[in-house]
């Protein structure tokens, strides 16, 4: 379970502060994967940028006692400067890997990226950081129960997605994801829950469908 | 698979980050050329090597009892020390903060790693060179005093880092305050005792000095390393005093301002 409690986030705009959340007293029971959905800048990559710890609310608290991933996104996630294989090895170190030479291997076979895997990843295509991001979880053997994945699934070729697709269902028993998309498509295939940000709050529907019907009402 | 570490303490999370920065901080810092390594030992080495031969050329053999080119790479290595310990942590947090992103990274870690950097660094390049200097000029290498040497490097360094991670929060809300840094560092250079002891100044000019820390600091390390120096103008309860007034506002600072280090 993943527990609000009064929180609130806002941005400071010319016009004075524009709330993305406002007071959510919200629990989250994560028993399914979580489609979250909301307009463009309504904040559903603030909202899982602050689950994953790289954004602080302005106030109140997230609660959780589960293990929850760094926010797998197409900006932030990697170092722009690091190569494939030193955002790998960090991220192995930070999570308490001393073995990072297996670590980079598994990395390297899953991202299948050649030798742009030692070039700065500010130099890769969407889909190149998003083989390498998701090939640092794989790598970890997936010891989170909550991935959070903010579009990446979504670019990429054919094989990737199939790939990807086929990876996150095989550990959806222990790992659940909540996830950021703007394809319907892609939310159906991977989650049973939705989320809706509207108006400074969360509404959390137990089925995707009622959520997608409520968000395009 | 080695180690898939589930639970782990708050103290072995700070442990294996501080160890990831540590290892990222020495591949950028030292790492593609070797010649890294080099210049962190020629480049302080040849600044005294320079100020040893202009104090020998007008027939100076010993500063205060003491010789020298150990006068001065002391003098130097501990100025130098005290410089980029303040540099290196009040730049910590800003260069870092692509890895904040991850919730293991707090903003104490790097600026953790890079004191345990300078000082290493220190300790390793004093002891090659003081090492050199016995072994070529046989002179006596050895701390005389190894604990007020200690104590004097201590609170010099802590009152750096105190500094340095005052100018973190600074850096947040001014970016520029850099330029105005590497500005005052260039004449602290000459104010603070580094290629002269407060003895060989007439003492009507001391009460202008005396409010620098690092001319303190320098002179209670000469006391501590050299058993024949004396020092009337170091004061090690300003120094202590000093220490105290500023890690307070450091650490107020910084915790106050580490929601704005992680996400800003």
């Amino acid at each position: 379970m993943i527990h609000f409690e009064g929180l609130s986030k806002w941005y400071k705009t010319k016009a004075g502060r524009n709330y993305i959340l406002k007071d959510v007293n919200i629990t989250l029971p994560m028993d399914k994967s979580i489609g979250v959905l909301g307009r463009n800048g309504a904040g559903k990559s603030t909202f899982i940028r602050m689950l994953g710890g790289s954004e602080l609310p302005k106030s109140g608290s997230i609660q959780s006692d589960l293990r929850i991933s760094w926010p797998l996104g197409l900006q932030g996630g990697v170092q722009g400067q690091m190569s494939g294989r030193e955002n790998a090895r960090f991220i192995s170190r930070i999570h308490g890997y001393s073995d990072t030479r297996a670590m980079e291997d598994r990395v390297a076979d899953f991202a299948d990226i050649g030798q742009y895997f030692d070039e700065p990843m500010k130099s890769y295509s969407s889909g190149m950081r998003s083989r390498v991001m998701l090939g640092i979880t794989v790598a970890l053997d997936f010891q989170f129960d909550v991935l959070l994945i903010d579009e990446i699934t979504a670019v990429g070729d054919a094989a990737f997605r199939a790939k990807s697709e086929r990876v996150l269902k095989e550990k959806f028993s222990s790992t659940k994801v909540i996830m950021v998309n703007h394809s319907m498509e892609q939310l159906r295939k991977f989650c049973d829950a939705g989320l809706l940000i509207r108006n400074g709050k969360l509404e959390y529907f137990d089925s995707l469908e009622d959520a997608i019907v409520e968000y395009e009402s | 698979m080695t180690g898939k570490t589930l639970h782990r303490s708050s103290f072995q999370i700070m442990k294996d980050t501080v160890f990831a920065l540590f290892i990222r901080e020495l591949r950028t810092r030292f790492g593609g050329n070797r010649l890294g390594y080099f210049w962190a030992i020629a480049e302080p080495a040849g600044q005294a090597a320079v100020f040893a031969i202009l104090f020998s050329i007008i027939g100076r053999e010993s500063i205060s009892g003491v010789p020298v080119p150990v006068f001065m790479i002391t003098g130097m290595l501990t100025f130098k020390l005290f410089t980029k310990l303040l540099t290196q942590s009040a730049n910590a947090v800003i260069s870092n903060k692509g890895l904040m992103t991850y919730r293991q990274v707090e903003p104490i870690d790097p600026v953790l790693t890079r004191s345990i950097i300078e000082v290493t660094t220190y300790f390793v390049v004093l002891a090659i060179l003081m090492g050199l200097m016995g072994w070529f000029l046989s002179y006596d290498i050895f701390p005389d005093d190894l604990l007020e040497f200690l104590l004097a490097i201590a609170s010099l360094a802590s009152l750096s880092l105190a500094i340095g991670m005052i100018l973190c929060s600074v850096l947040e809300f001014w970016p520029d305050a850099n330029r105005f840094l590497t500005v005052i560092m260039t004449p602290l250079l000459f104010i603070s005792g580094v290629f002269y002891s407060a003895s060989m100044l007439p003492q009507q000019y001391w009460p202008y000095l005396s409010w620098n820390p690092i001319f303190h600091g320098l002179e209670l390390m000469r006391e501590g390393y050299f058993s024949e120096y004396r020092s009337d103008f170091a004061d090690p309860v300003y120094l202590i005093e000093l220490n105290l007034v500023f890690w307070a506002l450091a650490l107020s600072l910084f915790k106050l301002n580490r929601p704005r280090f992680i996400s800003g």
